[in-house]
């Protein structure tokens, strides 16, 4: 590979990353691109990214081919192999000859079996903390170059920020819609309570009580028995007489 | 009921206002911390003293103000001698805040992500020319306190009753309570029904909150042949 294909190579892989801070996206899909992409600069044949996730376990979030997912699945389960160690230590991992390394006889056995001889692990950090690692497989036995490793690296860190942005603002999303719902809930159930407080010379206590009884009836929530009461969808009477019924 | 401002004020730990460290580290006489709903509902969050209080709720009043076009337009409002502003987006809100003693005020809309939840409101009594510091404090501030304001916000949506002070949400339940109590009196939306308290208010010159405490009373009704 000349160096003018590689720096456009690791171009367009800085770009994929960099498309996760935009708005539309999938973030599954970016990874996906962006592991094909890594792999193919630093002339490996497959490879992987695992993350830790909200309740703090590894997850496979995606990989080249199927005999990447095997392995990554593998030693997700067996909560041992190089990978693991890549993210349990903070340190890239590489392997040049996966049958003579160190690793467990059943990594070695699983990784021959899936065709795959050599590996480079590399590290997710977020300000020291390990996020998860992105896995890249070899088909023959070869020395990862340190410049490669390194360029790894620096892709996965790109990628780490990206992802750091992306889960943050999925989080600040979520509090948004919180946010709103309850703001939302609080306002219909005030207004509700005042429209049955005065249709029926409730006080606002008695009007909530009656409100939530009617609702348990009714098998509603509360916000939405109070929504069809500000929006007059349902009379005071109707209210009622559904509690003297029963 | 909302308890006195100038008791609650007094009474509130240092580590539970919200405004203080914007007080204390911008010197402005008063702040302002509001969240915002899905449909432009303001709630406030944490205000200091009784001025920055009145503004706060005049602009949920009169629907307008520096805070809500801060809201709108997602940068902050910046006026720093409100005897010189000409051309105003508010107007009405202008003229109250000038005779409520009010020389400057700046708005800061409170971003989460890429949303905005809220706004924070600061004001002098004197104008302020502010700079490039002053702004990027603010704004600093601003982000510090943006989840914890949702935070409160949320937890007292969430409960059916609690009670409103300046340092703790103040939902406004009367005012929707009172919402809820013209929607019946005089049949109408709940939009609608909001108007015509807001137009109350507005035309008797008193507050919001206070319209809504005597209708809640029944001190005050709307009667729909009258009207």
């Amino acid at each position: 590979m000349d160096g003018t294909t590689r720096e456009a190579q690791i171009s367009a892989a800085f770009v994929t990353v960099a498309e996760t801070l935009t708005v539309d996206h999938d973030l599954v899909d970016v990874l996906h691109t962006f592991v094909e992409r890594c792999a193919e600069i630093v002339r490996m044949d497959a490879g992987g990214l695992v993350l830790v996730n909200d309740a703090g376990e590894l997850q496979l979030m995606t990989s080249t081919n199927e005999a990447a997912v095997m392995l990554e699945s593998m030693q997700l389960e067996a909560a041992e192999g190089p990978c693991l160690d890549c993210f349990r230590t903070g340190n890239a991992v590489a392997i040049d000859n996966i049958s003579a390394s160190e690793a467990s006889t059943e990594f070695r056995a699983a990784a021959v079996a899936q065709g795959f001889n050599s590996l480079l692990s590399i590290p997710m950090k977020v300000q020291g903390a390990v996020i998860g690692t992105m896995n890249l497989f070899r088909a023959t036995t070869e020395a990862v170059s340190s410049r490669d490793a390194a360029v790894a690296q620096a892709l996965a860190d790109v990628a780490t920020i990206g992802i750091t942005h992306e889960r943050a603002l999925q989080h600040a999303h979520l509090v948004e819609e919180q946010l709103h719902n309850a703001l939302n809930s609080r306002i219909a159930i005030e207004q509700a309570k005042g429209v049955v407080a005065n249709g029926l010379s409730l006080s606002m206590d008695d009007a909530f009580a009656l409100l939530r009884k009617y609702s348990r009836d009714c098998n509603r929530t509360i916000r939405t028995t109070s929504e069809m009461v500000s929006r007059r969808e349902i009379t005071v009477q109707q209210i009622v007489e559904a509690a003297t019924k029963r | 009921m909302l308890s006195n401002p100038k008791i609650a004020g007094t009474q509130a730990s240092a580590d539970d206002c919200l405004c203080s460290p914007f007080v204390t580290a911008l010197d402005v006489s008063g702040a302002a911390i509001s969240v915002i709903g899905e449909h432009g509902n303001q709630s406030t969050v944490c205000v200091s003293g009784r001025l920055a209080g009145r503004l706060d709720a005049l602009q949920f009043e009169l629907g307008e103000g520096p805070g809500l076009q801060a809201l709108t337009t997602r940068s902050p409002v910046l006026c720093s001698d409100l005897a010189h502003v000409s051309d105003s987006a508010w107007p009405v809100f202008l003229g109250a805040a000038r005779e409520l003693g009010v020389g400057a005020i700046f708005s800061f809309p409170m971003m989460l992500g890429t949303a905005v939840v809220g706004v924070v409101d600061l004001i002098t009594t004197t104008p302020r020319p502010v700079d490039a510091e002053f702004i990027s404090r603010a704004q600093a501030l601003t982000r510090d306190v943006a989840l914890t304001a949702v935070e409160r916000a949320l937890s007292a949506a969430q409960q059916h009753s609690s009670p409103e002070s300046d340092q703790s949400p103040a939902l406004r339940r009367e005012v929707h309570q009172a919402t809820g109590i013209i929607i019946s009196q005089l049949a109408l939306s709940a939009p609608d029904a909001f108007a015509r308290l807001q137009a109350h208010a507005f035309s008797t010159g008193r507050s919001i909150d206070d319209v809504a405490r005597d209708i809640v009373t029944r001190v005050l009704e709307f009667d729909p042949l009258t009207e």
